[in-house]
């Protein structure tokens, strides 16, 4: 399984599984989850990659707001692994005395964070 | 690559999700098919679950309701309904139908019956009977032997659209919202007609028992009249009271006889009392004479006129008497008579207005009958309908994706037009794709009226001319794509004219596509575009498919094809092996194919219909590349 597969998989399931409890909780109805399923079916394998995908769930969650939680956990995601990328960069440059690019690197990944990815 | 920590995580914290409860209103379906879902999600296959939900079960309970609209009558205890043998008919067929459709939607063709005479060979024949209705697809089907019309159509109804369009026209019909026209109204409205008229009829019969009542008085009334009187010669009511007054007449002259009398006995008793005052005076003068009557003959005289007197005197009282009670009678039964004579008058009124309220309710019942019994004709031919609709939903389904895919056909080379006329940046070659796109339209437009009456508009569309389509296409045939192309090309301005309505002569028509780079250009679109309005007005034979395949033009169109069609590619390899395209007398062989896959044609032409296993499509994105 190639990473875009493993995101393409978490990304389905958690659409999958939010459908079947708005479905359950009849939130929507059986016309519409068939609707939906037909729209993720024919959609999420036409992204090519991450990037894509994440174009994918922003625009399910735009036609159906029911998403947008699972658009906003992988937004959070995403920043927590930038966060992460930068502290690992700052502690790279750290050890190699470059503190002030430690200190920028720090920087943009705060403003990044403060708005938004 | 394993997947990273922030990918795993939240997944692992949705899977500890609690399961949710279902819903108080979902249904067992809906329940079942989310647990299926769910247990594929568990498994990992979400693509399998998002295929459960795409599809959800027909509700049982959704067809009992719709089936349950069979029938009129209920039983007054139970209030279940009591169907007609007619009614049951319909309904039971209605039933059959669903059944088959809730089959196909739930399992697919697949899951039908496969016995010879079975469902899925009634489905094919429902398909091929749609086909067959299709200009374009008819004249393929007479090409096909059994096997292939079996593949034609088991590649539709196995076409996850055609369940889409049977789910849809299914859904449809079982809407609740529609209803069948209800006839309670009509049955109410003329059991409170009957009902008026019950009453009508009541105080019209209460009525003629008060005239006969009546009737009957002046009868008795008639009756004693000629008991009293002078019986009338016929009875009339009038006459026997002029009976009674004769009666009272002959009262009256005999007291006037009587009275006479009185008068008379008076006269002698006087004359008498007279005689025997002068007697007895007479006698005490001269005593002895024996000449004149004596006292005592005087006296018995004057005693018997006396008698006379009394007896006048009472007879003429009694007379009287009889008179006054006569005339009494006579007065009383002449009002009687008078008052039953005016109630009869009243009566015959009061009998006129209630016989014109009879037969108002008469009309007005029959009327209610008459409106109850169109109500019952609409309702049996609504039920009549639903039931064949209950069974025509796979005919209504192939209609929906047959026609789908010959608008799109349209629509794609339509717009496969304007895409080359945009990009064209020669003068000539947009009058030839002009020349292409009108060429082979009809010449008046037609009229159509849209909207609803009084705010219709008009639209005018101009159709492909059946006549025009084949005259093209039996130049192409005979004479490659040139002539066609020179054909069309005349039948628009020449820009360089410069002048309005001045059409290319065919000498420059000719001369423009003697420029190889042009024709090589254009030539190859006005075979396609001929090819594939000859099939969507009316076919190709399998003459044009032996010309198809052995001329140039027709082999440069296939190799073209080759590269540019990728299902039909896959089609030629997967039936011919792979490499077949390369392999020694490719286009022989494929001749040979053609011509017993004739829809091979369509995955060639990129025509978007259901042929090699997959949808043909014209993609818009490499044209002109």
């Amino acid at each position: 399984m190639n990473p875009n597969d493993a995101y393409k998989n978490k990304i389905g399931e958690r659409l999958t599984r939010i459908l079947l409890d708005a479905l359950e909780k009849q939130e929507i109805t059986e016309d519409e989850a068939s609707e939906i399923s037909t729209y993720i079916l024919d959609n999420i394998n036409k992204a090519k990659d991450n990037t894509a995908l994440f174009d994918f769930l922003t625009n399910i969650s735009t036609m159906w707001p029911i998403f947008s939680k699972v658009l906003a956990a992988e937004q959070e995601e995403k920043l927590n692994v930038k966060k992460e990328e930068a502290i690992g960069q700052a502690s790279n440059l750290i050890k190699e005395n470059k503190i002030d690019e430690a200190i920028k690197v720090v920087g943009n990944a705060t403003d990044q964070s403060k708005g938004g990815i | 690559m394993e997947p990273k920590a922030a990918e795993v995580v939240p997944k692992a914290i949705i899977k500890e999700a609690p399961v949710a409860v279902v819903a108080p209103g979902a249904s067992k379906a809906t329940s079942e098919m989310i647990a299926k879902g769910r247990q594929k999600l568990e498994e990992g296959k979400f693509q399998e679950a998002l295929k459960i939900v795409q599809s959800p079960p027909i509700e049982q309970r959704k067809i009992s309701e719709k089936l349950e609209q069979f029938g009129t009558a209920r039983n007054a205890t139970t209030g279940a309904k009591e169907l007609t043998p007619a009614e049951l008919a319909r309904r039971t067929k209605a039933e059959d139908g669903a059944k088959l459709v809730k089959k196909f939607i739930e399992g697919g063709y697949d899951n039908m019956d496969t016995s010879s005479g079975g469902e899925q060979e009634m489905l094919r024949d429902v398909f091929l009977d749609a086909a067959k209705l299709r200009p374009m697809l008819e004249q393929e089907m007479q090409g096909m032997n059994d096997v292939q019309k079996q593949a034609f159509a088991e590649r539709y109804l196995k076409d996850p659209r055609f369940s889409k369009e049977v789910r849809g026209v299914f859904q449809d019909l079982l809407n609740p919202e529609k209803k069948l026209v209800d006839i309670s109204k009509f049955q109410d409205d003329k059991e409170t007609a009957d009902l008026d008229l019950e009453d009508a009829k009541a105080e019209k019969a209460d009525h003629q028992r008060g005239w006969d009542q009546n009737d009957l008085q002046l009868a008795e009334h008639e009756a004693r009249s000629a008991k009293r009187g002078k019986p009338p010669v016929e009875g009339a009511k009038y006459l026997r009271l002029q009976g009674l007054t004769n009666e009272i007449q002959v009262l009256r002259n005999d007291l006037n006889a009587n009275r006479t009398d009185l008068a008379t006995a008076q006269g002698d008793v006087k004359r008498f009392r007279d005689e025997l005052v002068n007697a007895q005076r007479f006698a005490s003068i001269r005593a002895g004479t024996g000449t004149a009557r004596s006292e005592a003959e005087i006296k018995r005289d004057f005693d018997t006129a006396t008698l006379r007197e009394t007896s006048a005197r009472e007879r003429v009282s009694q007379l009287d008497g009889e008179l006054k009670t006569k005339e009494g009678e006579a007065k009383i039964i002449d009002e009687e008579h008078q008052t039953l004579i005016e109630r009869r008058k009243e009566l015959d009124a009061k009998k006129r207005t209630l016989e014109r309220a009879v037969k108002d309710k008469e009309r007005e019942a029959a009327k209610k009958q008459w409106a109850l019994q169109d109500a019952k004709t609409v309702r049996e031919g609504e039920e009549q309908d639903l039931s064949d609709k209950f069974n025509s939903v796979f005919s209504e389904a192939s209609d929906k994706v047959l026609n789908n895919d010959l608008e799109k056909a349209n629509e794609a080379f339509n717009a496969e037009l304007e895409v080359r006329k945009n990009q064209a940046t020669d003068n000539n070659e947009k009058a030839l794709l002009d020349g292409i796109e009108r060429g082979m339209l009809v010449d008046a437009p037609i009229i159509r009226k849209k909207g609803l009456l009084g705010f219709r508009t008009k639209e005018e569309t101009r159709p492909m001319s059946k006549e025009k389509v084949i005259s093209y296409h039996g130049t192409l045939m005979k004479n490659g794509p040139l002539e066609p192309a020179v054909r069309l090309l005349i039948t628009q301005d020449n820009p360089a004219a410069g002048v309005k309505g001045v059409k290319y002569s065919e000498p420059e028509a000719r001369a423009i596509l003697a420029n190889k780079a042009f024709a090589d250009k254009m030539l190859p679109i006005v075979t396609e575009q001929i090819l594939a309005r000859k099939m969507l007005v009316g076919g190709i034979t399998q003459e044009d498919i032996h010309i198809v395949v052995n001329a140039q033009w027709g082999k440069d169109m296939l190799d073209k094809a080759r590269d540019r069609n990728k299902a039909y590619f896959d089609a030629v390899e997967k039936d011919m092996g792979p490499g077949a395209f390369d392999a020694p007398n490719f286009h022989e062989k494929l001749a040979e194919k053609i011509k017993k896959h004739p829809w091979w044609l369509y995955l060639i032409l990129g025509i978007p219909f259901l042929v090699g296993g997959a949808a043909a499509s014209k993609s818009l994105e490499n044209i002109g590349k």
